[in-house]
């Protein structure tokens, strides 16, 4: 059934009812909320955090300021005598905050952002909590790090009773860091991370992290209704969609956006701008509204965003499940914005350079990638900060099936020029741009353009370590997307194609609106398919083995009947499991005349003979032919010919020695 | 009678083509160094893929997974690459002494124009090797100084204004930048070449020499530029039309990869000869128009 926040599924209507009393009386809201929790079809978390903000945009002093009034439902069975807040913008204060720390960064004076809370107020019995809030650092300790506040309460929040608060508050943008704030050299603005966010009660405790340098984010469904002032040249977009006529006032403009059933909210304001709005439509799936904002050197690329995006919402729509929201906001940042790549619930960011050639799909992989997690992130909602592998890993999972489907096997290229002019001299690229023309290009197929980072972490972190927790960044990136990504697509093989499909359905189905953890996603694996995954979880999510199968040697004699002079061939393959982790794996013995028998290896011991009786000579024997394991880290040793074929190896032979005498005539250019 | 860069250039072209044991020699050399750099890559890269269906993909085309795998093995694990190192550079230094050296042999046998014995040709290489030395370690003094000073201003200047510019603005300004620093390393580098030219044509003190060289690059702006850029566009489009013959090549069968490999032989044999129309372009041009000089000052003072 089609669950769509257009009013065209029943179930929802409480909520939105209750939403509308809240808008003017919190206090039946919360009733009713209370009431839409109890009813049967209620297993989603939605309406727990709601949000309603005013916020001014200053672009001289590159500052907001804003009124908050949230209302809070305690969904635990225990009172709650202090709410925690995240206060995302403190991160870039100061050089010593636990995110600067971390990602070895330094911020100059002129750059930094924080955010003060000038008054909290407890709504309920309007006491002004202001001077009850305290910095807590619950992750490192670290007292420079004022990411999180507490705020002890006069009055505790009874087990499921609601509280309302209302915070004032200011924050100064930083520049452009960490997908927020302003872009040097152009009045650009996007404001995420950026209002006192109240963290996720999870079975009676506060699950709230400071802000670190590698993960994301972890908060509770809810509805934004955020009025927007800026100035009245700036073209704004947000989270949600735009309500009511814009209101316009002294060189200034508002614009109310409300947006259901999601857990954060970000917007962006710029005069520079280019808005066009576009519908999606396919036989089956919902209209959804995508407005794209785009920067005007990018005014060429607005049909291949538009194409991406209808791309995905099919794909994910079809496979997963139609996408529930109205609107889909596409916003292109300038270069020096480094917003570029992050979602939003409803918004993304893409991201994408002056000169994108038609054959290299950033734009698109950055779009589709960016919306999939409307699915993984926005709508399952695991805890970005402890599993992020859940959001990152699947999506870029699904991403990736996305590409193949819709722009074929060559989803990416692997530009020779970026490799080694830069040796020479730095040719190759300016800020990211591609300076040097490129001179070569090799296709690169999903996933293994993931390969490279996990081959370099492999053994650093296990996937189920705390993302927030990794070693370095390049660890977390492996554990996040490099590394789920070739595990999921292992499981693919173990599953097959259309049962991962099942799997991911009902993941989703199961999970929208939720908080998942990664033993739910184990879960729905097993139910879902019927098999014992213990052992396949046990190993690529809780450890760090590797997994290299190989053959080691094929022999072969012939025996002769003779009686019948017929000849039986009997070859003997030797295989080898060279990674700790232990699977089936298929085993193929290719004859002369193109023939082949199959078997399948368990993967158990540290190696194992197969005997095979033929009427014809082996050929060569090989491991996993089809790919399904293609987290195997020596794909040369999985076969082993019975004859050495040399063609390729004069061929590459030769080009490397004439790469060789080409260098060293370059180099001679000197005498 | 004074000629200009064209004439110089066919000049060159035929020297070159009358001293072709002279190019063969330069060609074997730079195959026999060539062949002790790739035999520690071509050695692994054998054993990898040699009975690895890997081999069958490469046949046919490129394979990613089997690049960044063979890679990692080599390079990670083992260090083998890294290892590698010191020895490439070391030959990469030898090769270069070894081009000084020729360098002075090749501009007096051009500009005598004939075709030179290769005895008279090696003892020029000798006499002539610590003069065009020296110029050598000068010219690249002289460049890493405008890569580092050209670094340092683009530090200073373009990556802070960079901020304020769009993506376009950029790129117009490092085109500019790199086309000033290849413009300039061009001017050093042609300088460079007649101050060579002098040492080994003409006889006189070294300081002399140079001076003259660099003084007959001066007085011939024209001529000497364009000798110089006549050749480097030979050797450029040499270099495009390989790439682009090479690019339509995928050979599958014995033969075609024989073809292919002979393609790439007969590519470096023509970057050579490219290269050996520098020296004896600006040969001819330097002796006949410095003769030139020289007789019409002789004819002032008789």
């Amino acid at each position: 059934m089609i669950f769509s926040l257009a009013g065209r599924n029943l179930w929802q209507q409480p909520r939105r009812l209750a939403w509308w009393f809240w808008k003017s009386s919190p206090v039946v809201a919360a009733l009713l909320l209370v009431s839409a929790a109890a009813a049967p079809s209620q297993t989603t978390l939605t309406g727990i955090a709601n949000y309603k903000i005013d916020v001014r945009l200053d672009p001289g002093a590159h500052s907001t300021d804003a009124e908050e009034i949230l209302s809070w439902h305690n969904t635990s069975g225990t009172a709650v005598d202090r709410l925690l807040f995240h206060l995302y913008p403190n991160a870039f204060k100061s050089n010593n905050t636990t995110f600067m720390r971390e990602g070895g960064r330094e911020i100059s004076p002129a750059a930094r952002g924080w955010i003060d809370i000038i008054k909290f107020v407890d709504l309920r019995t309007n006491q002004n909590l202001t001077e009850n809030i305290r910095y807590i650092q619950p992750d490192d300790g670290n007292l420079h790090d004022s990411t999180i506040i507490m705020v002890q309460l006069k009055r505790p929040v009874r087990a499921r009773d609601s509280v309302s608060v209302s915070i004032d508050f200011q924050e100064r943008l930083p520049q452009a860091v960490s997908r927020s704030g302003w872009a040097p050299g152009r009045e650009f603005y996007f404001v995420s991370q950026w209002f006192p966010k109240i963290g996720v009660l999870e079975n009676g405790a506060w699950n709230c992290h400071q802000f670190h340098a590698f993960t994301e984010f972890f908060s509770d469904f809810g509805t934004y209704d955020v009025n927007i002032t800026v100035p009245a040249n700036y073209i704004v977009g947000a989270c949600g969609e735009l309500t009511g006529e814009p209101q316009k006032s002294n060189g200034t403009v508002t614009y109310e956006y409300v947006a259901h059933d999601v857990h954060d909210f970000a917007w962006t304001a710029s005069p520079d701008f280019l808005s066009e709005t576009r519908t999606f439509s396919y036989e089956g799936l919902p209209e959804t509204k995508v407005v794209l904002l785009l920067q005007p050197e990018h005014s060429g690329l607005a049909d291949r965003y538009f194409a991406a995006v209808d791309t995905a919402i099919k794909y994910f729509g079809f496979w997963y499940g139609p996408y529930p929201y109205p609107v889909i906001t596409v916003v292109d940042p300038p270069r020096t914005a480094h917003v570029g790549g992050m979602e939003y619930p409803t918004l993304i960011t893409a991201g994408t350079e002056d000169y994108t050639l038609k054959d290299f799909l950033s734009p698109e992989v950055v779009t589709i990638h960016e919306f999939g997690h409307q699915y993984w992130y926005a709508m399952v909602a695991n805890n970005e900060f402890e599993e992020a592998w859940l959001d990152e890993g699947l999506n870029s999972y699904s991403t990736g099936k996305v590409l193949e489907k819709a722009y074929g096997p060559n989803t990416s290229v692997f530009r020779i020029a970026d490799v080694y002019p830069v040796y020479l001299y730095p040719l190759a690229s300016f800020q990211g741009l591609p300076i040097a023309p490129i001179i070569g290009k090799v296709w690169i197929h999903e996933p293994y353009n993931r390969l490279p980072l996990y081959l370099d972490y492999d053994k650093t972190d296990p996937i189920s370590k705390y993302g927030c927790m990794a070693f370095d960044r390049g660890s977390y990136r492996t554990i996040a997307y490099n590394k789920p990504e070739l595990v999921l697509r292992t499981l693919e093989g173990v599953l097959g194609p259309d049962m991962m499909g099942d799997v991911l359905r009902t993941y989703f189905e199961e999970y929208k609106f939720r908080h998942p953890t990664a033993a739910d996603f184990e879960r729905v694996c097993e139910r879902v398919s019927g098999k014992d995954l213990g052992w396949f979880f046990d190993q690529f999510i809780d450890g760090t083995g590797t997994v290299d199968f190989g053959v080691k040697s094929i022999d072969y004699y012939r025996e002769t009947d003779l009686s019948s002079g017929a000849s039986t061939y009997v070859t003997t393959v030797v295989v080898t499991r060279n990674g700790e982790i232990k699977m089936p794996v298929d085993l193929r013995l290719s004859l002369d005349d193109g023939s082949a028998v199959d078997t399948v290896w368990d993967g158990q011991s540290s190696w194992r003979s197969f005997s095979f009786r033929t009427s014809v000579p082996p050929d060569y024997a090989v491991l996993d032919r089809s790919g399904k394991i293609p987290i195997d880290m020596d794909y040369a040793d999985n076969s082993l010919r019975v004859h050495s074929l040399l063609s390729p190896v004069f061929k590459w032979v030769g080009k490397i020695l004439n790469y060789f005498q080409n260098v060293l005539m370059t180099v001679g250019m000197l005498a | 009678m004074n000629i200009g860069a064209p004439k110089a250039l066919w000049k060159g072209a035929g020297r070159v083509i009358r001293n072709w044991r002279l190019w063969c020699l330069f060609y074997f050399l730079n195959l026999l160094f060539a062949a002790v750099l790739a035999l520690p890559f071509a050695s692994v890269f054998a054993k990898d893929i040699s009975r690895s269906l890997a081999g069958s993909d490469l046949l046919a085309g490129f394979n990613y997974r089997w690049y960044v795998e063979f890679i990692h093995a080599n390079d990670a694990n083992g260090a083998y690459f890294e290892s590698l190192v010191p020895q490439i550079v070391v030959l990469l230094g030898v090769y270069v002494l070894m081009e000084v050296f020729l360098a002075g042999g090749f501009f007096s046998v051009f500009a005598e124009g004939g075709r030179g014995k290769v005895s008279r040709f090696f003892s020029e290489c000798a006499s002539k090797f610590f003069p065009i030395l020296t110029i050598t370690i000068g010219e690249i003094v002289l460049l890493f100084a405008l890569y580092k000073g050209d670094a340092f201003w683009a530090r200073a200047n373009l990556a802070a204004a960079g901020e304020a510019l769009t993506d376009a603005q950029v790129l117009h300004a490092e085109l500019w930048r790199y086309g000033a620093v290849i413009a300039a390393f061009m001017i050093v580098n042609l300088f460079s070449d007649f101050a060579k030219a002098a040492v080994a044509i003409d006889d006189d003190t070294l300081a002399h020499k140079i001076w003259r060289g660099l003084a007959f690059a001066m007085r011939h702006p024209f001529a000497s530029s364009g000798t110089y850029l006549g050749a480097a566009i030979v050797s450029a489009a040499v270099i495009a039309l390989y790439y682009f013959v090479e690019s339509g090549m995928h050979p599958l069968t014995a033969e075609g990869i024989v073809l292919q490999i002979a393609a790439g032989q007969i590519f470096i044999l023509l970057r050579i000869y490219s290269k050996l129309i520098f020296y004896a372009g600006e040969a001819a041009l330097y002796r006949e128009n410095q003769i030139e000089v020289i007789n019409v000052k002789r004819e002032m003072l008789e």
